[in-house]
Formats: C-alpha cells, sequence, structure tokens
C-alpha cells in the first residue's frame, strides 16, 4: 500500500474537497434559489439562508397550487417509471435465467451471441427508433398516454435489465440447481425455492437502475407525449423555452425532479454502486 | 423433456418479442424512411427517393455544423471526464481522510435527470441572475451573456455534461482499481518507486483494457447528445450549438421531413456502430478467457 507523509495527504484532501464544491455547489445554488424571494435573486450573490436572504416558501406554494402540469407529471413518471422497471427486471430476468441454465440455438447464434444481441440494443440512438415508433404509436392509439411511455421504457430498460439479471444469476451456482434436480425438484421449484431468493440482491439492483434511467428519461417523452402524459423532465424542459423563464419555478420543479434520486442515492448508494458496477473489472 | 424446451423458449420469448418489434423493426423502418421522402400529417404518401436524402445531408451546412458540434462535445467532455474520473479514483485509492464520503459526493450526480443538469448549469451562467456572473462581478469584472455566445454556450453545455459524467468515469475505475492485484505495487514500492512511479508504470497499464471500454461506452451515449443542449442554449444561439440528435428532431418533428430526419439519425447510428462494435467484440474476448 502506498503510503502519504502528511503534507501530501492534507493536500489531496484539500483537491478532493474542492472537486465536492464543484459537485455541490451548482447544486446548492438551485435549491436556495428555491426559498429566495425575487428581490433576493436580481440583489446578488445570497448564499446562505437566514445570513444572506430570509428564505421563503412562496415559489414551492405556487407551483404546487397552480401547477396542476407538476402533480400530473409526478404521477405520470412514477407509473411510467415503476411499471416499466418492474416489466424490464421481469422480463430480463427471465432471459437472463435461461441464458444462464438453458442452451439455446437461434439459428447460427447460441447463448453468449444471444445475450450480446440483446445488449447491442441498448446503444441505439433513441432519434433512430423513435420516429418509427412515433408513426406506430399513432396508428395504434398510443401516443401521449402512460401505457406506451411504459411499454417504451420497457423496450429501453430491457437491455440492460436482461444484461445485469444474467450477470446476477451467472453468480448462483449451477451445482444447486443439479443437487435439487437430484432431490426431485422440478424447474418451477429450482427457480422460486433457490434461484429468486438468491438473485433477490441483484433483482433489487436491476429495478433501482431501470428506474433511475425511466426517471430521467427525455427524448422519448418528448416526442411521444404532448399534455396528459408529461413527465417530469419534459415539464422542466418546456418551463425554460416556453413563455419566459420564470426562474424560481423551474427551480422548483428541477428540484422535485432530482430530490428521489438524491434521496435513493444517499440511503442506497452502495446498493446502486453494486448494481452498476455488477460482474465489472474481475 | 418437452416441457423443458417449452419452459427454455418461454424464458427468451417476451424479450425477444419485444426487442424485435419496438427495436429491430423500428430500425429497418428508420432505414426505410432515409431512402424516401413520408409527409406525415400532410397525407403524403411514401416514395422513395433512393440516396436522395444522403446526398442532401453532403450539401446541408446546418447538418455540417451539427455534426462538428456533436464532435466537439464528445471529443472534450469524454476526455475531460476520463482525465478526472482517473485522477479521482486514484485519489480515494491513496485512502485520504474521509474518503468514504467523498465516494458519495463523487457519484451522485450521475443519478440526477439530464434535464435537471442542464438547468441547473443554466442557472449558474444566467446573465442576470447565475452565480457565474456575481462572482465575476465581485471580483470586478463586466458580466458576461454567457448563452449568446456560441463557444460561451458550449462550453457550458460541456460542463454540465463533465459535472454529470465524470462520476461515472470515476465509479468504474475506482471497481477496477480495488481489484487490482497489490502484490506488483508492493513489490515496485519495495524496490523504492515513488508513487507517481507506481501508478504510471503499474497500475495504468493494467487499466488500460478498463479505460478503453468507460472511454467508449461513455463516447457511444455522449454521441447521442441531446438533453443538455435541449435545455441550456436549445441549439442557440441561432443553430449554432446544436448537436446532430437535436437537428434531427427539429427535422423530424417540427418541420415533420421524416425522410431527411431517419437519414440525420442513420448517419448517427453509423458513428455509434463504428465506436460500440470494437467494444463489444473486445469485451467479448474478455468473457471468454474468464
Amino acid at each position: 500500500m502506498i503510503r502519504l507523509n502528511s503534507v501530501q495527504r492534507w493536500s489531496l484532501f484539500v483537491a478532493l474537497v474542492l472537486w465536492a464544491i464543484f459537485v455541490i455547489f451548482p447544486l446548492y445554488w438551485m435549491v436556495t434559489t428555491t426559498f429566495k424571494l425575487r428581490a433576493d435573486i436580481y440583489a446578488g450573490p445570497a448564499l446562505i439562508p437566514w445570513v444572506d436572504f430570509a428564505p421563503t416558501l412562496e415559489h414551492w406554494a405556487r407551483v404546487v397550487a397552480r401547477y396542476q402540469q407538476v402533480t400530473r407529471a409526478m404521477a405520470n413518471s412514477a407509473v411510467a417509471g415503476l411499471a416499466s422497471a418492474a416489466a424490464a427486471t421481469f422480463i430480463g430476468g427471465m432471459a437472463g435465467y435461461g441464458l444462464t441454465r438453458f442452451q439455446y440455438k437461434l439459428g447460427f447464434l447460441r447463448n453468449r451471441d444471444i445475450a450480446f444481441w440483446i445488449l447491442s440494443n441498448r446503444v441505439l440512438p433513441p432519434i433512430v427508433l423513435v420516429l418509427p415508433i412515433f408513426i406506430m404509436f399513432r396508428t395504434a392509439g398510443l401516443v401521449d398516454s402512460r401505457a406506451g411511455l411504459a411499454i417504451v421504457y420497457t423496450m429501453f430498460n430491457l437491455p440492460i435489465a436482461a444484461w445485469l439479471m444474467l450477470e446476477y444469476f451467472k453468480q448462483i451456482p449451477i451445482d444447486l440447481d443439479e443437487s435439487a434436480k437430484v432431490d426431485g425438484a422440478s424447474y418451477m421449484q429450482i427457480l422460486t425455492r433457490i434461484a429468486l431468493p438468491l438473485a433477490r440482491p441483484g433483482i433489487i439492483a436491476t429495478f433501482l437502475v431501470c428506474l433511475m434511467f425511466a426517471w430521467n428519461e427525455f427524448i422519448y417523452a418528448l416526442i411521444l407525449t404532448f399534455s396528459r402524459a408529461q413527465t417530469l423532465p419534459l415539464v422542466v424542459a418546456g418551463q425554460a423555452t416556453q413563455h419566459g423563464p420564470q426562474w424560481w419555478d423551474i427551480a422548483v420543479m428541477a428540484t422535485i425532479t432530482i430530490a428521489p434520486l438524491l434521496l435513493v442515492t444517499i440511503l442506497l448508494g452502495n446498493r446502486l454502486i453494486a448494481g452498476l458496477t455488477a460482474g465489472w473489472g474481475q | 423433456m418437452q416441457k423443458t424446451a417449452l419452459t427454455r423458449r418461454t424464458l427468451l420469448l417476451p424479450a425477444v418479442v419485444i426487442l424485435l418489434g419496438l427495436s429491430i423493426f423500428p430500425l429497418l423502418f428508420s432505414l426505410a424512411l432515409s431512402f424516401g421522402d413520408w409527409g406525415l400529417g400532410r397525407g403524403v404518401p411514401y416514395e422513395w427517393r433512393g440516396l436522395s436524402n444522403y446526398a442532401a445531408l453532403l450539401a446541408d451546412g446546418r447538418y455540417r455544423n451539427a455534426a462538428f458540434n456533436t464532435v466537439l462535445y464528445v471529443v472534450i467532455t469524454v476526455s475531460v471526464q476520463y482525465i478526472l474520473g482517473l485522477a479521482l479514483a486514484w485519489g480515494l485509492f491513496l485512502r485520504p481522510p474521509g474518503g468514504r464520503i467523498f465516494r458519495v459526493f463523487f457519484i451522485f450526480p450521475m443519478m440526477l435527470a439530464p434535464v435537471a443538469v442542464g438547468y441547473m448549469w443554466r442557472l449558474m451562467f444566467q446573465s442576470r441572475i447565475g452565480a457565474a456572473n456575481f462572482f465575476l462581478a465581485a471580483l470586478g469584472f463586466e458580466p458576461v451573456r454567457w448563452l449568446s455566445a456560441r463557444w460561451f454556450a458550449m462550453s457550458v453545455v460541456m460542463m454540465a455534461e463533465i459535472w454529470q459524467w465524470t462520476p461515472f468515469m470515476f465509479l468504474f475505475l475506482y471497481a477496477a482499481l480495488m481489484n487490482v492485484p497489490t502484490s506488483p505495487i508492493d513489490a515496485a514500492l519495495v524496490d523504492g518507486a515513488s508513487g507517481f512511479q507506481v501508478f504510471r508504470h503499474i497500475v495504468l497499464p493494467m487499466l488500460m483494457p478498463i479505460s478503453i471500454a468507460v472511454i467508449m461506452l461513455r463516447a457511444v451515449e455522449a454521441v447521442k447528445i441531446l438533453d443538455t443542449v435541449y435545455v441550456i442554449t436549445h441549439g442557440g444561439p441561432g443553430n449554432t450549438t446544436e448537436s446532430l440528435t437535436m437537428y434531427g428532431y427539429n427535422v423530424g418533428l417540427q418541420y415533420f421531413n421524416l425522410g431527411y430526419a431517419a437519414a440525420i439519425a442513420y448517419t448517427l447510428l453509423l458513428v455509434v456502430v463504428a465506436i460500440a462494435v470494437p467494444v463489444i467484440i473486445f469485451i467479448k474476448k474478455e468473457v471468454s478467457y474468464t
């Protein structure tokens, strides 16, 4: 292990603190803006509540009361996010489980090729797919609906979900299946009694990762929704360009958009990190 | 036996159906669109035009500008993200005081909605109420209208991208550093190597494969850049800061010229494939050895 003398140790510490400040400051600036009166926002760099400015809940109260749009967008984001994360985790989990437990042959594709084909869908630029999806959805009456969004997000998250679940199921030794089979367990019993309980941390991590991607997603929502089914990122982006920006209100909406993930990261940081880096670097 | 075969197929079927229907079919649909013209909403049926959309791209100054901007966004942001991410990972690897707390701070930006992040940086650089101009004023400088000048505006977009995605580089490089075998490091230290020499000659070469992978993964995502550009500059001033995805979006869904939009999108896809295929082959090779 490399040992640092105390000068090196503390200069490293200072450098890391500087980066932490760069990371925190814009967020702090935005969040404090939501609590400043307009006069304070224009007056100058007011940094510390109760010292530089008197905090107010005015903007929060107005956004919650006036913009029915925001509460509806929250519901849309939550429904599309939860439904698609559940579906992607479930369907991806099935594929991941199958690919670790059975031998497949689709034409010339074997298991590893199938897994890579599934994953490779993740790199396709949404702008390529979204125009035809828009046309298809118009025909099917799914434009500007939560169901349509949930379907698209399921597709969008499926590659990463299948890939993560594959990594987790791979870590469960196949010997466990074999010995259960010898003891007369059915496939269903092996799945529900052995594989699923052991994969539980992986299932939770996959679900969270999918939920995050769906919650933050922008381009599909931009093109496939216009009023009823608009999600939070869209409401934030729309405010900034339509009528002359109401900075304080947008700051509130942006804060609402990022708050859940900020909270999840602080509470479940390590689990989420484990999910994102599964099977990495070994 | 037959029941096994049925289970086996059922497991894979939903995933394959969804990807064929919503990914592969649109992909081919887009390809067909890019070779033709379809005025959606104007009641004009699809008409085959051969390569004319692609030929038009060559002469389109706005397209060239968007392509150039996209390359700039990708090259600058991804290289800065890598260098900073590597520095942070190495910094934490040296076990500074407060290491565990730093880790959370270094990771969370990548979890946040890019639209909100873009808006956050726009607020920082807004000319009347942004923190940047307040600090400039405190130092005695004139306020700058950041978002009204092309290069300043692009710098703000890049700053937001670097802020958001350096954590991605940090996260994966740090995870890889934690798995680096310690014995060569210790042996070099016993032989009197300095910390920097250990980093330069032992750790960096061991991180090479992972470095290539994370740089390419980031590049593949960065090429699609839309959210931050849309919120911070909306392509402006004029169309000078537009990215390819943004131009494709404008052509397809503002002007409803689907064929041309699909051609723009397909050129973007070619770039993505050119970056991604070597990486996928590379990762595949790595996987088959373990």
